[in-house]
Formats: structure tokens, C-alpha cells, sequence
């Protein structure tokens, strides 16, 4: 999962050329695991015996959720949704996350694809590690989480941290 | 890495800000939700969740859903998300636009300049006119492409006496607006949409509107979610809107073209439980009580049962949850109107309206939901404007007939991709290419009309030039042009105007733009009292027609007094009897093949295919069948199906799936490259003339 630094050059290299095409394409993939908050999610012990686990990434004010799959692996998403950033409810039955607003469907199994309904774009997806005392931690995420502004100052904020 | 490297934009905007905004709404459905338009060349995004595209002159360009719009109130579908995706770049998935003017030499398209091309389409038409007279001469046009188009193509149609005259409207919207004006006088949707907010039953018939309307679907979803109203669905499929039913009010699982049993028989249990407003139905309908008898007599429950394959129980629940709510909303989609008798679905359905007393008041109407927007904007309401070109006089269906017995010689299309929307298309496809003289096409790609036009003219679209049209509550749309027109593209009613002109009407075509020609159309209209001046202000708001006045705010609904456009003044109370559909399935045939939409693709694709993200969701036609159904017949889920009726057969994904009952298969409409309409049965409905694409006979098999 982790990335070396050359990668990760590679990785915001990428982004920087996209925005001279367009200014919010190089937002995407912004949290690239080297640059990325490193959070504690929780434990492996909790998440088998509760099929998931709530937490907030990579800011406190964005709720994200990791669950695990029939197949058993654990996988994690921003629970808010792309359309216009209610917040997902996961059902375990279907292994998607569906929004209550407007009944957007994502697919848990498929990288946040979205399945049904006006959600523009997929679930972003959390970065996993766990380490050997079974600790999971978020330390990345696919796309800023829905949210303009905020998601805006949260990605100023982070390259703020991370810019050499 | 510096920062600034990774945000030229957003740092540059910090410092100097050239954004302007314009006000648009959304280019697809009836509900036309309204968008801000911000465009710059230091443009600062709004949203992260839409995407950004760059222009041919080097600025950005974002729309975001407009918050101030009653319409939609911020919310938007997946296909107005990736609107600015749609826009001419120069590049990318729209470079293929047609750029300049093209005649035929051969059998090849070559450019020519737009005189050229003029001259030598005028030309060619006054041979025919002189010769053959106007019979020979016919004309067939979108109407979403806005009023001032549809204007300039039907004054030509009145100046040269053209009498095959026709619009697009015929194959989508016709039924409803003929139902309407059969039951109520007039073929305007007479609601509002914030009657879905004031109801306490919402009936959707036919409609999958969380596919096709969804933000307007957006709306009823709350409204039933949080308790305000019993959502009852009608459908032959499990759509989301009928799996929210069955949670929220009731889901009737009707068989394919049953409808007018079912209202029938929902009319007699009103009736029998005196559920029926009296006072309404004495002081504003006719012919109640031929219609009570009737119904009384020929559709009990029980006999609506054994058509529908409802339960009598069902039937007199939902007439129950009608008839004793304050307020009931009947909606009604492409599932009434894409039948073989469309009209008098919709009539039979709108008799529950009336009898119930709820028709011009809050939460209690009646509306088709319709497709795109504008297919009420377009001849009907000119009446006053130019006499007695309104209704078309010959439809499509009869040009083809003339062009297949050689009495039509030329036909004009205008923004309307042709063949794949037709049913039995490889027929009409034939008729077109073998028979016809002389073809011309104005429109925005190359498409499967330009491939067989002996002259095309490009034209400036969604954004590059400024245009109204209507959306389903009567609401004005008017879309601002922002950005710049590619090529030598002009608006599609230059071409009218300029031909008016070499036809001897220099005078009457003498346009500069398309304000100019909104002005002289509104005279007497119902939007009277608009200028462009005025709905520029408004924004994406803009007003509800009528607006007979420069004074008058709108109109939120129609019929608020009870009376009706009829000659009495009185809606119609229709007594119609339940026929079966044209061709059942039978033993070579067992299935009903249903068509219809899905939530990312829009009609026949003309813009999705354009749009990688919708295609990346969508990335080909299925074909939905019944578990039970596939089982039988050894198909699997995601393996290739051959779908076979007696006009065609296609090759086809198989999508497993309990969405459709058994004895039903579903395949979507107009997906690109499909052509579902080789499939479909060229019957249509007798008054509207609208086909039923909604159903006929097909067999599966592996291939």
C-alpha cells in the first residue's frame, strides 16, 4: 500500500499536469498516500465483530465508514455522497452505500462505482493500512469527498503541510 | 512542489477575477432544472463533484446547478452534471461537429459555402415548388431546439405552402398533448411542480421518473418519504419509483397495456363508494353519466382484474387511497403515451382527475411528465401567430408514405437524427436513401440523416447561441449563449430565413438575430409580456406562463376557476373502452418486448456518446429478462442474446434480473448503435399518430 517517494512524485506530477487542462481535474487523487493524514479507524478485532467501522477522514468534519466485504476484504469510503453530500448508509445485504436524499447507489465491492441514481461520480475510496497488532489506519483517499469550499481549503491545507 | 504549480487557477483567481455568469438551464428533460453558468479564463470552481472544460478561446467553463431555481432548487440528474462535458472544445469527444456547410457531388459530401449551399438549396426548391407545387415539399424539425427555430421553419411551411409539415413531438409527446386537449381543451400541462409538495397522493403511471425526470422524481421521493404523500406507482416494471412504492403507498404490477381497465375500473369503485366530487364534476365536466354507467357496467373490479392481472383488492385500494385523499397529482410518462392507443390511456387516466375534483388546485392535477422539453412551445401555441399551419396538416408517417409513392420529392430535417428513432427502422431507412430526390439536414454531428443528405448545414446549439423553450410546468426556459460557435455554425433558423429569402420573402425572413424573432412571435402568445431583456433578469427563475403581460409574475397552474378551453367550458368525461395491443405474443413470439430509458443515457444518445463519463456508467444496451424466463431458455446474465420480431433482430447483452416480470424483456429505446427500433412495430396510435414503442412481440435465444 505504501507508496515510495518516487511514486508519489510521479502521482502529483500527474495531478499538475491535468490542471493546466483543468483546474478541478488536478484536485483528483490530491490525498496520494504520501501526503495523506494518517488516521486510526479502529481495530480488526472491532470490525469482525460489527461488520463496520465509522470515522472521519481526512478531515473530523468528513464522515467515512470501513466495512467488510462477503469476500472478507476490508474496504472504506467517504460517506458523503457525490450528488449533493448527504451522507451514505452502507447495507451490508447488497454491499453498497446508498444515499437517502436521492437514492444514489454505490458499489462497495467495485470501487465506489456508482450503480443508480444522479450521483455524478464514485464514492471516493479510503486508502487501508493494518498493521501487525491489527490496527487499521486511513492514509489516503481517491477524490476530495463532496463539499466545495471546504474541500477546497481542506486541499490547501494539506499540501500546505506536505510542500517542501 | 510548489503550490502554485498545482493551483494556477485557483491562486490566480485570488488575484484577478474575470468570471462571468450567465443563466442557462440543463439541454435534456421536461423538468429543465436551471444552471449558473460561470465561464473565465481565471475561473475559481464552485464545485468540485462537476467538471470544468476548457473552450476553444481558452476559458473554463463550469455550470452548477442554480440553488435560486424553484425548479430544482440545487439538485440536479447525472446527465445535467456532465452538461459543460457536452460543449464544443475543439477537441475530445465533440470534435466531430460539423463545421461548415457540405453539398453532395457524387457520393461524396464536399464543403461549400453557406451562399453556395443556400442557392443551391433554394434552387432545387423552387424547381419542385413550380413543378410539382407544394405538395412535393416537406418539412420535419426537432422542438427542443427552442421557439424561434421551430418559428422561422413554420413560417417557411406558411410562405411556401407547405402542408407536410411535421415535428419531432410525434414520436414522444404527441399522445399526451392529444389526451389533454381531447379531456381539457388545450394541450398545455396545466401543474405545477410544486403541487407535488402540496399532494397527499401521487399517482405515476407508466413513468420511470427517477431515470427520466429525476430531479422532478427527486421531489415526489421526499414528498412520499417523509410521510406527506402515498406514492402509488403504475408499472410493468420494477422500477425504483415502484420499489418506492411498495414502501411508501402502493406499486400496481399491471400488465403491458392494460391501463384503461385499470382507471376504468379505479372510476367504478370511486364511483360505487361515493368517493367522486360531486360539485366539481356538476359545475366543471361533461358527460359524467354516460361515463358512470359505463363503467358501472363494463369494468368492475373483478373484470379489471382479469385484464391487468391486478387483484380486485389492489384496484379498490388504490381507488380508496384516491379518492379520499384532500389532494391527489396524476402524473403520467412514456408508458401511457408509446401505445397504440396512447390517447385514450392518457384520456382514461385524466377522467380520474376530474372525477375526483382535482384539476387546477393545490396538489391536485394532472400532467404528462414528457421528454425534452419545448414539444409544448411549438405549433399549438403559434394558433394565433400563423393560422393554419398549427396542427401539422401531414405527418412524418404520411411524408414517407408520399416519398414512397414519389409524389414528395425534397424533405428538410432540422436537428432530428432520424432513422434510429423510427419504428421498423430499416424500413424507413430504405424509404429514404432509395426514394427520396432531395434531402436536407441541419444539425450538430454527423449523424445517420447527414450520411444520406445531398446537403447539410451546421448548426450552433446548446450554449452558442440564445434560445427559449418551456419545461413541464409551462416555465419559460431561457438559454443564454456563453460560449463561441464552432466553425461557420449558425442557428438552425438561419436556414428557414435565408431560403424565405431566395423564395421572394426578403421582407418577412428579415431577422438579425433571435431576439428579433422572439419579439415578433410572442404577439398574442402566452408569453406576451417576455423579452429577452426581462428573462435575463429573472435567470434561471424566469416565469410560468401564461405571462400575458409586461406586469404579470406568471401563472402557477392552469384552471384555477374551473373552466375549461372547451367550447362549454367543461372537461370532457371520456367513456373508453379497453383494446388490446396490436400484436400479443404468440407461440414463435412469447414475449412482450417493452422500451424505454435509463437515468444516464438521454433518447438516442446524441450527446451521451459524447460524454465518456455517461458512457463509462452505461457502456451498452442490455436486454432485461425475467430469472425464470432465462433460465428456460439456458440465457446468462451478461452473455450475448439475439432479440428477434418480425421486423429485425438485433445481438444484445442479456441482463438477468427480477426488474421485469416474467413474459417481459426490456431494452432501452434509443441507446447508440442499437437500434432497438429495428425491433419495434410500426403501429400507431390512431389520433396522435404516435408509435407504440412500448410493446410488441419478440423471441430470446442464445446465440
Amino acid at each position: 500500500m505504501k507508496m515510495n517517494r518516487r511514486e508519489s512524485i510521479a502521482v502529483i506530477a500527474a495531478a499538475s499536469a491535468v490542471v493546466a487542462a483543468s483546474p478541478l481535474d488536478g484536485l483528483v487523487g490530491y490525498a496520494s498516500p504520501a501526503s495523506a493524514p494518517r488516521v486510526k479507524v479502529g481495530t480488526k478485532i472491532e470490525l469482525d465483530r460489527t461488520g463496520r467501522l465509522s470515522f472521519a477522514y481526512p478531515t473530523a468534519a468528513q464522515p467515512a465508514e470501513a466495512v467488510q466485504l462477503a469476500d472478507g476484504r476490508i474496504v472504506a469510503y467517504s460517506r458523503i455522497c457525490t450528488h449533493m453530500g448527504c451522507p451514505v448508509d452502507y447495507r451490508p445485504k447488497e454491499q453498497s452505500f446508498v444515499c437517502p436524499c436521492h437514492q444514489s447507489r454505490f458499489s462497495a465491492r467495485a470501487k465506489g462505482r456508482v450503480l443508480d441514481g444522479p450521483a455524478p461520480r464514485r464514492l471516493p475510496e479510503i486508502a487501508l493500512e493494518v498493521d501487525a497488532r491489527g490496527d487499521i489506519y486511513a492514509v489516503g483517499i481517491s477524490a476530495p469527498p463532496f463539499g466545495a469550499a471546504e474541500t477546497v481549503r481542506a486541499v490547501e491545507a494539506i499540501y500546505r503541510e506536505v510542500a517542501p | 512542489m510548489k503550490r502554485s504549480a498545482l493551483f494556477p487557477a485557483l491562486i490566480a483567481a485570488a488575484g484577478k477575477d474575470d468570471t462571468r455568469e450567465y443563466a442557462t438551464s440543463c439541454r435534456f428533460c421536461n423538468v429543465g432544472c436551471g444552471y449558473r453558468v460561470l465561464v473565465g479564463r481565471h475561473l475559481k470552481p464552485q464545485s468540485p463533484d462537476l467538471p470544468v472544460v476548457t473552450l476553444p478561446d481558452g476559458k473554463f467553463v463550469e455550470l452548477v446547478p442554480d440553488a435560486a431555481c424553484p425548479v430544482n432548487q440545487g439538485d440536479y440528474s447525472v446527465r445535467g452534471a456532465f452538461l459543460s462535458e457536452s460543449l464544443y472544445t475543439g477537441g475530445g469527444p465533440t470534435s466531430d461537429r460539423l463545421l461548415h456547410p457540405m453539398v453532395r457531388v457524387k457520393d461524396r459530401l464536399v464543403r461549400a459555402s453557406w451562399d453556395d449551399a443556400l442557392d443551391l438549396v433554394g434552387t432545387r426548391l423552387k424547381g419542385y415548388l413550380e413543378r410539382y407545387g407544394p405538395e412535393s415539399l416537406g418539412l420535419y424539425h426537432a422542438d427542443w431546439f427552442g421557439g424561434e427555430n421551430a418559428y422561422a421553419y413554420m413560417k417557411l411551411a406558411k410562405m411556401l405552402g407547405i402542408k407536410n409539415y411535421d415535428i419531432s413531438g410525434r414520436l414522444c409527446a404527441a399522445s399526451g398533448a392529444a389526451g389533454l386537449m381531447r379531456s381539457l381543451g388545450n394541450g398545455t400541462h396545466p401543474w405545477a411542480l410544486e403541487d407535488i409538495e402540496h399532494a397527499e397522493t401521487i399517482v405515476l403511471a407508466g413513468a420511470n421518473a427517477s431515470a427520466s425526470l429525476s430531479a422532478a422524481y427527486d421531489r415526489v421521493f421526499a414528498r412520499a418519504q417523509s410521510g406527506g404523500a402515498k406514492l402509488i406507482v403504475v408499472d410493468v416494471r420494477r422500477t425504483l419509483p415502484a420499489r418506492n412504492a411498495g414502501r411508501y403507498g402502493m406499486f400496481l404490477e399491471i400488465r403491458p397495456g392494460t391501463d384503461v381497465a385499470l382507471y376504468n375500473a379505479i372510476g367504478n369503485v370511486l364511483i360505487a363508494e361515493g368517493l367522486v366530487d360531486r360539485a366539481f364534476v356538476d359545475a366543471h365536466t361533461a358527460d359524467f353519466d354516460t361515463y358512470r354507467a359505463f363503467v358501472a357496467q363494463r369494468y368492475t373490479p373483478e373484470r379489471a382484474a382479469q385484464i391487468t392481472g391486478l387483484t380486485a383488492e389492489q384496484i379498490r385500494q388504490a381507488a380508496r387511497t384516491i379518492g379520499r385523499s384532500k389532494a391527489t397529482l396524476f402524473l403520467s410518462g412514456k408508458g401511457l403515451e408509446h401505445q397504440a392507443h396512447g390517447v385514450d390511456m392518457i384520456c382514461s387516466f385524466i377522467n380520474l382527475a376530474l372525477v375526483t375534483g382535482n384539476m387546477g388546485k393545490p396538489g391536485g392535477s394532472y400532467s404528462p411528465l414528457g421528454g425534452h422539453q419545448g414539444s409544448i412551445v411549438n405549433p399549438p401555441l403559434f394558433a394565433g401567430q400563423l393560422g393554419d399551419v398549427t396542427i401539422p396538416n401531414r405527418t412524418i408517417f404520411q411524408m414517407y408514405d408520399q416519398i414512397e409513392r414519389g409524389t414528395q420529392k425534397a424533405l428538410l430535417l432540422a436537428s432530428v437524427q432520424q432513422i434510429v428513432n423510427f419504428p421498423d427502422a430499416d424500413r424507413f431507412r430504405s424509404i429514404l436513401s432509395g426514394k427520396l430526390e432531395f434531402l436536407v439536414v441541419t444539425d450538430i454531428y454527423p449523424n445517420d440523416v447527414t450520411a444520406l443528405a445531398d446537403v447539410v448545414f451546421p448548426a450552433a446549439s446548446w450554449g452558442e447561441t440564445p434560445f427559449t423553450s418551456t419545461n413541464t410546468e409551462r416555465r419559460v426556459r431561457f438559454y443564454e449563449a456563453f460560449a463561441p460557435v464552432p466553425g461557420e455554425a449558425r442557428p438552425d433558423w438561419v436556414v428557414p430565413a435565408e431560403l424565405g429569402k431566395r423564395m421572394g420573402y426578403a421582407k418577412e425572413f428579415g431577422w438579425k438575430d433571435a431576439e428579433q424573432i422572439f419579439d415578433e412571435m410572442k404577439t398574442g402568445q402566452p408569453f406576451a409580456g417576455l423579452t429577452y431583456a426581462r428573462m435575463r433578469a429573472s435567470k434561471s427563475t424566469n416565469y410560468q406562463m401564461p405571462v400575458p403581460t409586461a406586469h404579470s409574475e406568471g401563472t402557477v397552474r392552469l384552471y384555477t376557476d374551473g373552466r375549461f378551453p372547451t367550447p362549454d367550458g367543461r372537461a370532457k368525461i371520456w367513456a373508453l373502452e379497453y383494446l388490446p395491443q396490436p400484436e400479443p405474443p404468440s407461440r414463435d413470439y412469447p414475449f412482450t418486448l417493452v422500451t424505454g430509458r435509463a437515468n444516464d443515457n438521454w433518447q438516442s444518445g446524441y450527446i451521451f456518446s459524447r460524454t465518456p463519463q455517461l458512457v463509462a456508467r452505461l457502456p451498452r444496451n442490455y436486454v432485461r429478462i425475467n430469472p425464470g424466463d432465462a433460465h428456460r431458455l439456458g440465457v446468462q446474465d451478461g452473455k450475448t442474446v439475439r432479440v428477434r420480431t418480425r421486423r429485425g433482430s438485433i445481438d444484445i447483452v442479456a441482463h438477468v434480473t427480477d426488474n421485469v416480470p416474467p413474459g417481459v424483456i426490456f431494452t432501452l429505446w434509443g441507446y447508440p448503435d442499437s437500434l432497438t427500433n429495428v425491433l419495434t412495430i410500426n403501429v400507431r396510435d390512431p389520433i396522435s399518430q404516435t408509435p407504440c414503442y412500448k410493446a410488441c412481440a419478440a423471441s430470446v435465444e442464445r446465440v
